[in-house]
């Protein structure tokens, strides 16, 4: 899962501080893994270098960092470019799945976007199974089934929090 | 445009292979489904079945009413046919007597032999010589059964034998043929021979409307049966039918498949109809026991073979056409008639061309039927009355649909059932449009009955009044019949007068009224009346009638009573001293009277005079008429007494018997009807209830859902069909122009009869419910 | 930044490369059952030999599109095209004889009917094209022996299961060696190991004779079978391009 994505992703919504970027990351999408400062940091700057953020601002006060980040249009080509690729099909993708989904939605997209894209890109992987599977002896056609099944369970749940938190979003703007 | 696959070239014989390929798929529809279609063609041929036996009824009717005068005309004696002598036939005296026993017809001729050869009566081995009778079987067991009692007395004869079936118009007819010996000849006439060719009356245009009427009521709910027998399980059909459009048959093929069902049906509903139609024409004669005067021989039902061959022909073409009309949503919009998607509304427009057109036509040809019955009035006035009537079952459905469009809410079982009919209110509308168009036309049959009987009711007095007429009467004779009178059991008083009529040569009349001088000077100034004396009475100022009948009675004149032909000698000559007196009133309209004093006829032969006479009774009782009668027999067959029930013109007497048992057994072939739809509706949505059963919903709450399904249609029916059926009555009475008059009590007990039996009918069948929506019911459509 | 409805340039360019000849195409259909917008602007594309799934949330208007394309709903406005000639001013008889001829169905609910047996359901088809029984049944018989149901062919379909049944309808499908088959759900009712021999069938089928299947469904699994897919969202067709 990319953290530069996702920062960049949150960035999109306004400028924040690095300190705030950290905050809203752990409170989405770090119940399990809260981000270092560090990390955030590194980031940040690694995004700066390549002009995909910028600096908004700067605030005099004694914290460690009083810069505001923004989101610059580079950047904003780069979120909607990782939107629209789908994760490499592979079991357990959940959290970047998870991320796009959101990100796409507080950044005023639409989630079935994401998952569209997403869906075709495990079609692909699942219609080779399928292949696969027809044409193989017993032993290939469980291990492509189990690999058919789990894939499918991605799509499913992605389907789910897709229309869930699309509910949500309709709810959001009215 | 071609596809591939699609052969542009067919022969004519394999077009018709394939129409035949698809009729029979249509067969094969009816037959599949196991037992549940086996159930469904079976309603199917009941309901067609019910509508065919009525068909095979009515072209019968002919028959019976032909056969019926025939028999009669048999047994009639006319001065035409049966006067002129034939060799070797000893002629018969023969008088035709009307009796009355309780209300009950008993008809009859009194016979006096002249020889050994006799001519022949039908049905009667030997003709009576006087003592003697021969009765038919109904009236032999009448008399000797106890209510016969009161009869007894008139029918003493020595019975010699019954009449057989082909000398009675029906089995239990109450007839005789007594043997006397005639006093004299007057009131008889010698025959050769029985028999007499029909000279029924012609009917008043309102007895026409009536029968038309009957007809078409009888006849109009019978095609509504069948169309709605035949359109059973109309919405899985049509569902079935779709489903056959959205795999590729096209609207042709639908048409086609739809009439190879409903030529199952109604076959099925002919073969059912015969037999039925066989079973109830055997039943007849036990059930039909005094109907018509005397019940129906199951011989006399005879259908008319020529309309039972077009019976045939139209009632599956009737099937086949409503059921293919009936497609048009399934074959414009299969998917929404698969998916049971709500219809598209009703539209009105067509709906109200038969109301407007029957009732245009019958103002119309109001005018022109009122100047008099040629043909040219008659067949509008049939097409009006049917149309309107047809016009009953077309408008309910739409009614109903607009009732129910806005309704909502409310308790469950209401809400299911409002729902039910906003999805499909035709099931439950055609359900009712039996009811409703056969109600539609007993109301307006009524209305015109108690119009035509209040034209026709006779006199009517309190019952104990007797109204006495005898003929044929000397004066010693007159008097003792009128002192038999007074001595009847319970008799108040008698108010009787003694008339009669005289003829002289030139064949012209004049009236004479004989009594005591008191009770002739009631009459008129009488100057110096004693016995003997013998007057002309008339109004002081009128001058001499010019009427070419009557002649002025002159002194010394020669007069008969009744005058024969062949009698020479004059029976009596008035006596020298006739005097002219003057009318106290105007009581007799024709005033010109001959007034005489017994006296004064001592020196008559063969004086016939007429006694009428009103005996009251003092008490209540109904048997007072019988004793009256049986206190006149002794005098001969020559009396007749009537308390103001008896008696009434038989014509019209007939046409409402028959429209009054119409009425009943067209009301009642609808509620058959009506539950046999029912049940069939039941079956269609069996797999609903089942479903809601076994999700917990109680048994109370369906069964009133049902109940509010047919109810607020029945409600919007009977609405409907009273407004149609006064509607048409009084169309109808406009065109006699007849005053109106409705009769609201037979109005209401009709309506409450018909909404009673459609609620009778379905609690009768949510037994059936019950058992249906088991388990099995969640399985199978 | 909205949906791109971008569907139908989508879909040529996703089959351009396709050598194959369409078969069966739609273009801009809107379809509106009172208030309701079942179909705003679909398309769609289908060659010969190829397996189309189409998916999307229920309610988008899949079926709506299926019947539209099949001929048994006139689209409000838009165009179907089958083997370059337009449906959508054709008289009914035209589009009924098609759907006899060219097309085969297996529906989402509804389909086969109850009065008649598994066996006659299946030689339905034909029989309405005008086969002779015999010949029809014979038929009906062998396909109801491929789609491993020959013995319901006496029973009627209330007397089955739902895999039976949707087998038989897929055998009935078939029958008349359609070009097109339409497929709304056909494994809707059944379990995995069912739901994959009704979908070998069909793709067998199409594989083999060259059909066309529209394939509507929810399960990603099922639409694995597929060559491609459509999605439907409130009923907009959009094909989903993935580089690479
Ligand atoms: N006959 C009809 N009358 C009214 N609305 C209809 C009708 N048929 C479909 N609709 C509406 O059109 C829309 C599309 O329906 P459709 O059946 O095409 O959906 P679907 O994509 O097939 O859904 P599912 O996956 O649940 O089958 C729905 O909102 C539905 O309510
Ligand atoms: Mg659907």
């Amino acid at each position: 899962m990319s953290i530069g994505h996702t920062l960049l992703g949150l960035l999109e919504a306004g400028p924040r501080h690095g300190y705030d970027l950290k905050r809203a990351y752990d409170e989405r999408f770090g119940h399990d893994k809260p981000l270092h400062y560090g990390q955030v940091y590194s980031t940040l700057s690694r995004l700066l270098r390549d002009g995909l953020v910028e600096v908004d601002g700067v605030e005099t006060g004694d914290g460690p960092d009083r810069k505001r980040y923004a989101i610059t249009s580079i950047g904003v080509t780069d979120v909607e470019g990782w939107l629209a690729t789908p994760e490499k099909p592979e079991p357990y993708l959940q959290n970047t799945l998870y991320a796009k989904v959101v990100l796409a939605m507080l950044s005023g997209r639409r989630a079935e976007m994401v998952l569209d894209t997403q869906r075709a890109a495990h079609l692909r992987v699942m219609r080779q199974l399928t292949h696969r599977k027809s044409k193989g002896d017993l032993a290939d056609q469980l291990i492509c089934d189990h690999a058919l099944f789990h894939l499918e369970a991605d799509l499913r749940w992605l389907e789910l929090t897709a229309s869930r938190l699309g509910q949500l979003a309709e709810e959001v703007r009215a | 445009m071609t596809y591939p696959g699609d052969r542009s070239r067919r022969t004519l014989l394999s077009t018709l292979g394939r129409w035949f390929g698809d009729l029979a798929i249509g067969v094969r529809l009816v037959f599949g489904g196991g037992r549940g279609s086996v159930v469904r063609l079976a309603l199917t041929a009941v309901g067609v079945g019910l509508g065919v036996m009525v068909l095979l009824g009515a072209t019968s009717v002919p028959h019976m009413f032909q056969a019926r005068a025939d028999r009669d005309d048999a047994r009639s004696v006319s001065a035409t046919i049966g006067t002129k002598p034939v060799h070797g036939v000893d002629p018969v005296w023969v008088a035709a007597r009307t009796e009355w026993f309780q209300h009950k017809i008993i008809e009859g001729s009194l016979v006096q032999l002249t020889g050994p050869n006799p001519p022949h009566a039908p049905g009667v081995a030997r003709l009576p010589r006087p003592g003697e009778a021969v009765l038919s079987p109904a009236l032999a067991n009448l008399v000797n059964s106890p209510e016969g009692e009161l009869l007894r007395p008139r029918f003493s004869q020595h019975v010699i034998g019954t009449i057989a079936d082909d000398g009675l118009l029906g089995p239990n007819e109450l007839y005789f043929y007594v043997g006397t010996d005639f006093s004299y000849q007057d009131h008889a006439t010698k025959f050769y021979k029985f028999g007499d060719t029909s000279h029924g009356r012609t009917l008043t245009g309102l007895e026409w409307l009536l029968i038309a009427l009957g007809a078409a009521t009888f006849l109009v709910p019978v095609a509504v049966f069948v169309t709605t027998s035949t359109r059973f399980a109309a919405s899985t059909r049509d569902r079935r039918l779709a489903a056959l459009r959205l795999i590729g048959a096209d609207g042709k093929q639908v048409r086609r498949i739809a009439a190879g069902e409903a030529f199952v049906g109604a076959l099925a509903g002919l073969v059912v109809g015969a037999a039925m139609f066989l079973v109830v024409r055997s039943l007849v004669p036990r059930v039909a026991f005094s109907v018509l005067g005397g019940g129906i021989p199951a011989g006399d039902i005879r259908p008319d073979w020529p309309l039972v061959g077009l019976i045939a022909v139209v009632v599956p073409l009737l099937a086949i056409g409503v059921s293919i009309l009936s497609l048009r949503r399934t074959v414009i919009e299969p998917l929404g008639v698969v998916r049971n998607a709500k219809q598209s509304r009703r539209r009105l427009l067509w709906r109200l061309a038969p109301v407007i057109a029957g009732a245009g036509l019958l103002t119309v040809q109001a005018d022109k039927f009122s100047r008099g019955i040629d043909g040219s009035g008659q067949r509008p006035v049939i097409v009006g009355i049917v149309l309107l009537l047809t016009s009953v079952p077309v408008l309910v459905p739409w009614l109903v649909e607009r009732v129910v469009w806005r309704m909502r809410g409310g308790a469950p079982s209401w809400q299911l059932a409002i729902r039910r009919l906003q999805l499909d209110s035709g099931s439950s509308a055609r359900l009712v449009g039996g009811v409703a168009v056969a109600l539609a036309g007993v109301i307006a049959l009524q209305t015109l009955l108690t119009v035509a009987q209040s034209r026709s009711a006779p006199y009517r007095d309190t019952p104990t009044t007797t109204s006495v007429v005898s003929w044929y009467n000397s004066v010693a004779q007159s008097e003792r019949l009128i002192s038999a009178l007074w001595r009847v059991p319970g008799v108040a008083d008698v108010d009787a007068e003694v008339t009669g009529v005289i003829e002289n040569e030139g064949h012209k009349y004049a009236l004479t009224k004989v009594g005591s001088c008191a009770q002739l000077e009631v009459l008129a100034e009488l100057d110096r009346c004693a016995d003997g004396a013998v007057y002309y009475a008339r109004r002081p100022a009128s001058p001499h009638t010019q009427d070419d009948h009557y002649f002025v009675p002159a002194a010394g004149q020669h007069v008969w009573f009744d005058r024969d032909a062949d009698r020479h000698t004059a029976q009596w000559t008035i006596p020298a001293d006739l005097r002219v007196a003057g009318l106290k009133s105007a009581q007799d309209s024709r005033g010109e009277t001959l007034l005489v004093t017994p006296a004064a006829l001592s020196n008559a032969v063969n004086v016939s005079l007429q006694v009428n006479a009103t005996v009251h009774g003092r008490t209540d009782d109904p048997g007072f008429v019988e004793r009256v009668r049986n206190a006149l027999f002794p005098f001969g067959w020559n009396s007749d007494a009537s308390d103001s029930n008896s008696g009434s013109d038989s014509t019209s007497l007939l046409i409402s018997r028959v429209l009054n048992l119409g009425s009943i057994i067209t009301l009642l072939i609808a509620a058959a009807n009506l539950t046999v739809a029912a049940l069939e509706q039941i079956r269609e949505r069996r797999r609903t209830l089942a479903i809601l059963m076994a999700t917990g919903v109680r048994r109370a709450v369906l069964a009133s859902s049902l109940l509010w399904q047919v109810a607020l249609p029945i409600a919007v029916a009977v609405v409907v069909a009273v407004a149609a059926g006064l509607g048409l009555a009084t169309l109808l009475l406009r065109v006699t122009e007849t005053p109106l008059a409705f009769d609201w009590a037979t109005v209401a007990e009709f309506s409450a009869a018909g909404l009673t039996s459609v609620l009778v009918v379905t609690t009768l069948t949510l037994p059936s419910l019950w058992r249906t929506s088991g388990a099995e019911g969640l399985r199978s459509e | 930044m909205r949906w791109p409805p971008a569907a139908l340039s989508s879909a040529e360019a996703a089959s351009g490369t396709d050598g194959s000849a369409v078969l069966l195409e739609g273009i801009e259909l809107r379809k509106s059952f009172g208030p309701t917008l079942a179909l705003d602007g679909a398309g769609l594309r289908l060659r010969a030999g190829e397996v189309v799934a189409v998916m999307g949330p229920s309610g988008s208007g899949k079926s709506t599109l299926l019947h539209c394309l099949a001929g048994i709903l006139r689209p409000d406005s838009g165009r179907v095209t089958y083997r370059g000639t337009e449906l959508t001013g054709l008289p009914d008889s035209s589009l009924s004889r098609l759907r006899r001829t060219e097309f085969g169905f297996v529906f989402q609910f509804g389909q086969l009917v109850p009065e008649l047996t598994c066996l006659e359901n299946v030689a339905l088809p034909l029989r309405l094209a005008g086969v002779r029984r015999k010949d029809a049944e014979n038929r009906a018989t062998e396909w109801l022996a491929r789609v491993e149901v020959g013995d319901v062919a006496g029973k009627r379909p209330g007397e089955t299961s739902g895999g039976q049944e949707q087998r038989v309808a897929v055998a009935r499908a078939l029958v008349s060696g359609p070009k097109v088959v339409f497929a709304d759900e056909p494994t809707g009712a059944l379990d995995s190991l069912n739901g994959e021999r009704v979908m070998r069938l069909l793709v067998d089928a199409s594989k083999e004779t060259n059909v066309g299947v529209l394939l509507v469904t929810h399960e990603p699994r099922v639409a694995a079978y597929s060559d491609r897919e459509v999605v439907v969202r409130d009923g907009i067709s959009r094909e989903v391009e993935l580089a690479g």
